[in-house]
């Protein structure tokens, strides 16, 4: 992927990584200590339902959120609920 | 600290400096638009009147069509004759607007519109305005702030630069001078 205008899940997809790793929900123990689930999520299902910042850019809600990945940007971070990537741009 | 900078893109750029104005013609510097008709040329003015594109063969961006292209596509002429819109390059878009700044922010809620020069929601008065984003399918008619074009978010970087596709019309005659761009955002 070159530096341009993408939809949101075109950028989740250049990741190349076939579902994310997102917490669903605490599950909470007698001592009450809690402790995350975690759960596969393809990228189109991450829309609305979890967090997606791409670029810097919050609240990406939708797949076809369009974003501007400017000339001259070499990598851009992704972050898809807690987890955090970076997806390096072809120059 | 932030800065924008205004280009008219050419053969050669023309810097719109703060007291110059962008100006839209009939084809040659200060000559008339018929009325209902759209541009056929743009130019820099500045604030003594002298035409500060001359020699940069600066683009043109004429409206031809609302949906009269492919699958309802607007249309425009930017010296090849009539194309759907969205077959534009940046580069023959007729107005570069960079955003730069010393730290790396991503930009967002863009809004970019034409106004009276005096207040944001009024629309420029006889003018007929269409404006588009390179890339869009169709023209805005960007009169006044609440029916801007909305531009596409930028990601974090420390410059910005986005391309826009321009034309007007007069809908009366004389000359039109309560008429402004303004272009807002947000970064973060």
């Amino acid at each position: 992927m070159k530096a341009g205008k993408y939809t949101a899940l075109e950028i989740l997809k250049a990741l190349n990584k076939a579902t994310f790793k997102v917490a669903t929900h605490a599950e909470m123990d007698e001592e009450g200590n809690e402790t995350p689930v975690f759960a596969d999520v393809k990228p189109e299902d991450v829309f609305g339902k979890y967090r997606v910042r791409i670029a810097g850019l919050r609240g990406i809600a939708t797949p076809d959120h369009v974003i501007n990945l400017q000339a001259g940007t070499e990598k851009v971070e992704v972050m898809v609920g807690t987890e955090t990537y970076e997806l390096t741009l072809e120059k | 600290m932030a800065t924008f900078t205004f280009t008219l893109q050419g053969a050669s750029p023309t810097t719109i400096d703060a007291t110059d104005i962008i100006q839209f013609a009939g084809g040659t510097f200060d000559s008339p638009i018929a009325v209902n008709s759209y541009n056929d040329s743009t130019h820099v003015e500045s604030s003594v009147g002298a035409d500060d594109s001359n020699g940069n063969t600066p683009h043109n961006n004429k409206f031809i069509s609302q949906t009269g292209g492919t699958g309802g596509d607007s249309q425009a002429d930017w010296g090849d004759g009539t194309e759907d819109l969205d077959q534009i390059t940046t580069a023959e878009c007729a107005l570069k607007i960079n955003f730069s700044h010393g730290s790396a922010v991503a930009c967002s809620a863009i809004k970019f519109y034409a106004y009276d020069g005096t207040t944001p929601a009024t629309a420029p008065s006889n003018i007929d305005v269409r404006v588009a984003e390179q890339g869009d399918a169709n023209f805005t008619e960007a009169e006044g702030s609440a029916a801007a074009l909305t531009l596409a978010d930028s990601g974090s970087a420390t410059s910005h630069d986005f391309f826009i596709v321009l034309s007007a019309s007069p809908l009366t005659v004389g000359e039109k001078t309560a008429f402004a761009f303004a272009i807002e955002l947000t970064y973060q």
